[in-house]
């Protein structure tokens, strides 16, 4: 069984076709990075899949959740459908959008208590075992402003894991960060990798790509340019937009 | 010693005359202030001609005019201002149903008395428990503020008093079952409650009051003009016409007129004058003495209303506003309109005029509101649609990602709305509605034309008592000044505890403590 699937999945703003027609499967367990050149549609595409995005056709999958398109009119009726799905994955922001009037242990219990509905003591104790996980287990206290950039991300990370997602989607999560405090993202997110956390990352860090990703996904003009393991992702001939892509890296990653 | 004492004593005198009164004695008219909308049938505007004005006392003026020589000119003048305008030298005289007071004779000088009347009490025709003053016990009463009826029913005691600035509502609020009695002046009671065939006059005249012409105190040449020519009216018999026409013609007035014409005219020594004119002088000690007997009335009287007003109209405007905001932002298209429209014509429209509606236009579909329930929801309403402005300023400046990152957790929209954007809209918030806030505590002040007694309507009491704006004025706006301190300081502390570095807050219920 598949984690998170999308078919034929479009999306377009304006005369733009932002997502064009993307099919694709991701499987449990699985690190996807996905990357391509600015404005090639990864974001969108990403943000289609938890319905932040309104899609305009096509179908998203998560797990025993599913949202297809064609039986959906209105934007009231879309939000409700998306509801399962968002449920089921998490995500983090290139921002980290951490929640400014809370504590770092109150961003990761919000959604614990509101959606959830978990009793108090019990979403404190899962907060702080989530802190702990991703290395900010004596930062509960602090307001969000009190953290560099890394820990920040780090929180927002926590935040997301602490639903228990089967999925989790990262925007660009180190594209926002001091170059010094990218490693420490990095190194949170292979973690996950090893705990067996199936992870969806738009990403321009192709040395991360290189080295924890199971496969790569090349998006160019809103259309899978490419979608392989890595080691033949990177060891690829022939393919002229891989090679496009791939050449101001060469000698670097 | 002495010399300085005349001095002195002409220095004051200097300082009363006035460069316009001179001027309009030089002159051949004779100007006089009313207010014709006080109404029938004193001084009002002719329903036929509405450019112009008609009463008796319209008839009185025109035959002193006559008989002094000079052309009678009519100046519109709110009634509450008719003796500072007098002061001022707006006019010459002022005539308009003003009762002679031991209070009124302090500050201006008065004629020999052109009218003598009474007071009514009116109830409604299904009413048969109220026969008398004695019986008003517990009632809710309407009067005209500032009135001889006004200070009949304070000194009887235990009466829910409603003062109006106009008789119209007050018999139409007792038409309509909101009052339980209205005492007025006679000829008001007879131009104005008796038409209605709701009600009808219990009990017999309560009290004795007279009508007289108020000049300025050094205008002893006119008050001899005026009286002479008032005593060859009484006389030949003209006033006594003009009543008749009127149908005014009453016995406390024809006693009165024999009297008069017994005593003959009343003698004017320049000795008198003068020696008033000294004793009128306080010195500061007295004045401040004076000013300082306010404080306690202005506190017990209006300051608690004041308060109390202003703090549940701000309740209903922060949670009110809250909801109109997140209609309009949120909500779909019939609803956000309606919020959209609610927050246009409140803030497009007068607070005056919705006061007016809410307490005197309801009635007519049927909806009574208290003078306090109304003044909450005019106030309130009015202050929700600027305060639902501020929040929707305050949700709109949340960055997107936070309604994003609350929508990716699982959260509904409502949801996200709670827990996120509210709560940091609030802290947003606080500067501009803590000054909404202080700005409606002074705008409480308006509520006095719906007949409820706060600190402004207290201080409109006492300065048209004692004539005196200035001392009374300064120290109610010290009242207000002091009262609304705390609430800056408040507004100051939570900008700070909320402004949120490092800080305890509460999340379901038990505070997380901040390194």
């Amino acid at each position: 069984m598949t984690a998170i699937s999308a078919r034929n999945l479009s999306k377009r703003f304006g005369h733009v076709v932002a997502v064009n027609d993307v099919t694709f499967e991701v499987e449990p367990r699985e690190l996807l990075a996905i990357v391509g050149p600015s404005g090639c549609g990864k974001s969108t595409l990403l943000r289609c899949l938890n319905g932040l995005e309104m899609f305009d056709a096509g179908g998203v999958n998560v797990g025993d959740a599913g949202v297809s398109r064609a039986a959906i009119s209105g934007h009231r009726a879309f939000e409700r459908a998306v509801h399962p799905l968002r449920q089921r994955t998490g995500m983090v922001f290139q921002g980290f959008n951490l929640f400014g009037h809370l504590t770092v242990l109150q961003n990761v219990m919000l959604a614990l208590r509101v959606v959830k509905k978990m009793p108090l003591r019990q979403a404190e104790q899962v907060a702080h075992e989530q802190l702990a996980r991703v290395g900010l287990g004596d930062r509960a206290g602090y307001r969000p402003q009190q953290l560099s950039g890394g820990q920040q991300q780090r929180a927002a990370i926590a935040r997301a894991l602490a639903t228990n997602p089967s999925v989790m989607l990262y925007d660009e999560p180190t594209s926002a960060l001091d170059p010094t405090l990218v490693r420490e993202v990095l190194l949170t997110m292979r973690r996950l990798h090893d705990e067996g956390v199936t992870q969806l990352i738009v990403t321009h860090e192709m040395r991360f790509a290189r080295e924890a990703a199971d496969r790569i996904m090349l998006l160019d003009a809103g259309k899978i340019a490419a979608l392989m393991p890595t080691a033949e992702f990177f060891s690829h001939r022939g393919n002229a937009h891989i090679e496009k892509f791939l050449e101001p890296f060469r000698g670097v990653a | 010693m002495n010399h300085r004492l005349l001095f002195l004593a002409l220095l004051l005198l200097a300082c009363c005359a006035r460069p316009g009164a001179a001027l309009a004695h030089g002159t051949r008219t004779l100007t006089w202030g009313g207010d014709s909308e006080g109404g029938a049938p004193y001084v009002f505007q002719d329903p036929q001609h509405p450019q112009r004005v008609i009463g008796f006392e319209v008839d009185i003026a025109r035959a002193l005019g006559k008989l002094l020589h000079r052309h009678e000119v009519f100046v519109q003048n709110e009634w509450d201002g008719l003796i500072p305008a007098l002061q001022r030298g707006d006019y010459d005289m002022a005539m308009n149903g003003i009762e002679i007071t031991p209070d009124r004779a302090k500050v201006v000088r008065f004629t020999i008395a052109y009218y003598a009347c009474a007071e009514q009490l009116s109830v409604r025709k299904t009413n048969t428990t109220i026969h008398s003053l004695a019986d008003l016990k517990g009632k809710i009463v309407g009067t005209l503020k500032d009135s001889l009826a006004e200070r009949i029913l304070q000194k009887a005691g235990g009466i829910h008093i409603r003062s109006y600035d106009g008789q119209i509502n007050a018999y139409e609020d007792l038409a309509d079952g909101r009052l339980d009695a209205v005492l007025m002046d006679q000829p008001i009671a007879a131009y104005y409650g008796k038409p209605l065939k709701a009600l009808k006059y219990v009990g017999q005249p309560i009290g004795h009051m007279e009508y007289g012409i108020a000049l300025r105190p050094h205008d002893v040449k006119l008050l001899r003009q005026l009286n002479a020519a008032l005593f060859t009216l009484i006389k030949n018999g003209s006033l006594k016409r003009i009543y008749i026409k009127w149908g005014m013609w009453n016995g406390a007035t024809r006693a009165m007129f024999a009297a008069e014409v017994a005593a003959g005219l009343p003698a004017q020594s320049e000795l008198s004058r003068f020696t008033r004119e000294l004793q009128s002088k306080k010195t500061w000690s007295e004045r401040l003495r004076q000013y300082g007997s306010y404080v306690p009335i202005l506190l017990e009287k209006g300051a608690p209303m004041t308060l109390a007003i202003s703090l549940v109209s701000m309740a209903l405007a922060v949670s009110f506003g809250l909801l109109l905001a997140l209609l309009k932002l949120y909500a779909p298209p019939p609803l956000s309109l309606l919020a959209k429209a609610y927050i246009e014509l409140v803030r497009g429209t007068p607070l005056l005029i919705q006061l007016y509606l809410i307490f005197y236009g309801l009635p007519n579909v049927g909806i009574k509101l208290s003078p306090f329930v109304a003044a909450i929801i005019g106030l309130g309403g009015n202050y929700a649609a600027y305060e639902a402005e501020n929040y929707r300023a305050g949700l709109q400046a949340i960055p997107t990602g936070q309604m994003e990152a609350a929508l990716s957790l699982g959260m509904t929209r409502l949801q996200a709305l709670r827990h996120v954007m509210v709560p940091q809209a609030f802290r947003a918030v606080i500067p501009p509605v803590t000054n909404d806030f202080i700005s409606l505590f002074k705008d409480s002040s308006i509520v006095s034309v719906i007949t409820l007694v706060e600190l402004t309507k207290v201080y409109g009491e006492l300065a048209s008592t004692y004539y005196d704006y200035i001392g009374t004025g300064l120290i109610t706006a010290a009242i207000y000044f002091l009262m609304g301190l705390p609430f800056v300081y408040l507004a100051r502390w939570l900008e700070r505890h909320m402004s949120g570095t490092g800080r305890a807050l509460q999340v379901g219920g038990k505070p997380v403590n901040a390194a």
